[in-house]
This record gives C-alpha cells, sequence and structure tokens, in this order.
C-alpha cells in the first residue's frame, strides 16, 4: 500500500469513529468563518455547488438557501451518513452526498458554479491534485472557496505546528503556508480575490479529547508547548496552559478564487 | 432511488481525468464504467465513487453483481 492510500485509509478510521462528535462540534458548526463563506462567495438562486470533504456537513447547510442544488462529498462514509442524518432532520431536500476522493473527483469537467472545501485539505496527501481537480471540475469564472490550518513563512514555527497537530490527529498529513497555498491555486489557474486569516482559540482539552484521546496525549502535548521557543509560544498562544482551561489559537486561511474564464 | 439529473454529472473517477468515464446506471444499485469497468456500489442512496471500492468488483460479471450491493 503506497503511502498516499495509507494516509486516506488513516483518515477514513478515524473521522468513522469521530464522525458524530464532527457533527455536533459548534467550531465547525457556526461562526465568523461560515459568515464569511457567505458574504465572499455572493452565492446565487441558479448555482450548483460542491463541498468538497463535507464533514459534518455544516458548510452544505449554511449554503443550502442561497443555492439550487449541493453535492456533498466525503471519502469517509460514516461521516457521510452522519451528516445526512443531520441535515435529513432539519428537513433540507437540496443536499446529496457522494462518496468520493479529494484528489480523484467523480464528476464531469465543468460542472459546478462554486466549490468548497473548509478545514479539511490538510488530511488530503496530495494538495496540488485536489486544487487541479477542483479546477476541472469548476466552470470557467467558477468560484473556489477554502479554508484551511495555516503555517507560518517561518519553517521552524510551522514544523512545529504540524508536529502538535500531527500528534493529536495523526490523520493531519500536511498544512500549507499562503505562499505554497497560492502557488498551487495560481498553478492550476485561479485568480485570488480573497484571503484573509481568522485565528480560532481552542479550549485545549475539548480539542484533544474530540480525537478519542486521553491523559497521555494531553500531557505530552502541554509538555512540547511549555519547551518550545517565545516564537512558537507568539504563534500558538497559550493560554491558562496546564489547567483545565487551558486554550490555544490555531491559524486558518479563507482563500476566495475564481477559476479563470 | 439518486435523481437522474445528478446522476448525469457523475463519472469514473478514474477515467474522467483522461477520457470520458461514462456510467452505466445498473438495477437503481450499481455505477459501471463504460470504459474500464469499475463497479460502484450504491449504498443507502450514496453512490461509493471510490477507485479502490470500483477495482474490488472489476472481475465480477455485471449480471453477477449483488443487488441491493453488500455493506461494506
Amino acid at each position: 500500500m503506497s503511502d498516499s492510500k495509507d494516509s486516506k485509509k488513516l483518515s477514513e478510521e478515524r473521522y468513522s469513529k469521530f464522525a458524530q462528535g464532527y457533527v455536533e462540534s459548534q467550531t465547525h458548526a457556526k461562526g465568523y468563518d461560515l459568515d464569511q463563506f457567505i458574504k465572499i462567495s455572493d452565492p446565487q438562486p441558479d448555482w450548483q455547488m460542491l463541498d468538497i470533504a463535507t464533514g459534518g456537513g455544516h458548510t452544505a447547510l449554511t449554503f443550502a438557501p442561497h443555492v439550487k442544488n449541493i453535492i456533498a462529498s466525503d471519502l469517509t462514509e460514516n461521516m457521510l451518513l452522519a451528516a445526512e442524518k443531520n441535515i435529513k432532520e432539519k428537513g433540507i431536500e437540496n443536499i446529496t452526498f457522494r462518496q468520493a476522493d479529494a484528489e480523484n473527483l467523480p464528476f464531469d469537467d465543468e460542472q459546478f458554479d462554486l466549490v468548497t472545501c473548509r478545514i479539511a485539505a490538510h488530511h488530503f496527501p496530495n494538495a496540488q491534485k485536489f486544487v487541479q481537480e477542483t479546477s476541472r471540475v469548476l466552470k470557467p469564472g467558477g468560484r473556489f472557496l477554502l479554508q484551511d490550518h495555516v503555517l507560518s513563512e517561518d519553517k521552524s514555527v510551522a514544523d512545529f505546528a504540524e508536529n502538535f497537530e500531527t500528534l493529536r490527529d495523526p490523520s493531519h498529513n500536511h498544512a500549507f503556508s499562503l505562499s505554497a497555498w497560492t502557488h498551487m491555486l495560481v498553478h492550476a489557474g485561479f485568480e485570488i480575490y480573497h484571503q484573509e486569516e481568522i485565528i480560532k482559540r481552542h479550549p485545549f482539552i475539548d480539542w484533544v479529547k474530540r480525537q478519542g484521546h486521553g491523559q497521555e496525549v494531553i500531557s505530552e502535548l502541554e509538555q512540547l508547548l511549555d519547551n518550545a521557543s517565545e516564537t512558537i509560544k507568539a504563534w500558538l498562544s497559550p493560554l491558562e496552559w496546564g489547567t483545565p482551561d487551558a486554550s490555544f489559537v490555531n491559524h486558518h486561511i479563507l482563500i476566495g478564487s475564481d477559476k479563470k474564464s | 432511488m439518486v435523481s437522474q439529473e445528478l446522476l448525469d454529472i457523475l463519472r469514473c473517477p478514474n477515467c474522467v481525468q483522461e477520457t470520458e468515464g461514462l456510467l452505466e446506471y445498473h438495477q437503481e444499485a450499481w455505477l459501471i464504467c463504460t470504459e474500464c469497468d469499475r463497479k460502484y456500489p450504491i449504498r443507502q442512496d450514496i453512490p461509493v465513487m471510490l477507485i479502490d471500492e470500483g477495482d474490488k468488483w472489476v472481475s465480477t460479471k455485471k449480471e453477477d453483481l449483488p443487488i441491493p450491493p453488500p455493506s461494506k
């Protein structure tokens, strides 16, 4: 089995296990960033939309009143079933589900007006291929909204943040800096029209437990950050570290881009 | 039952990047690639459009495909 297959399998296994937690997660269900998604994409009532790696279905659910149809895809069957249940319970009828791999999308070329992918691309083994595939399925002039963890351009800070994330979620594959995302998007024929950094503060203990860990991983992560450089601490900005109320921030990037006509 | 309009845009994820990857809708339970013969099950109304899944059924004859497809 190749590394890429191993990595996808790991994502599928972990998110099968934690699916309901992601449906219920308030971090994923609400917030400034979802409001921003609507605002900067300016969705139209005749649009066909694809939400890649839909997870708990929160992005699809937010867009449902604003577009014609949404296909929500995910690699993980249990995640899709949990999202579908959540959406059906809310009486939404314009969202359908497909089990699909972000790097090999099962759609004809130039089908969608909008593609979204929110807080998931760090799981993908080949992000450039995902961006290329997104470009392929978008209509000319179609819009792509991406939100994901973003790394510092400072390599030592970036390496630490990657290690910190991977200890908690071994299916975390690779986050990128803004300059790396820009390069990938431009290479795939996109023009960036919006970019902003979103800083999210997480209750540390909840964040670790959502991935099924106990005290051992909590202690390991606590110690790791205790011993980190001041530059790293400035990036992760821990508060009340070592207490049950500990929190820290992670940095996301939200990029709006259009496929060149 | 999967809507026809949404089925129309589905393609074989293995073939669509190079060719057409057109799919045949079989017994409302399978999508069969007309080029590579990979067969993708529809489970609980969700088409499983993963290349690995299609691989598993590539040598199964169309008439031998279980209806409904077995759960994973």
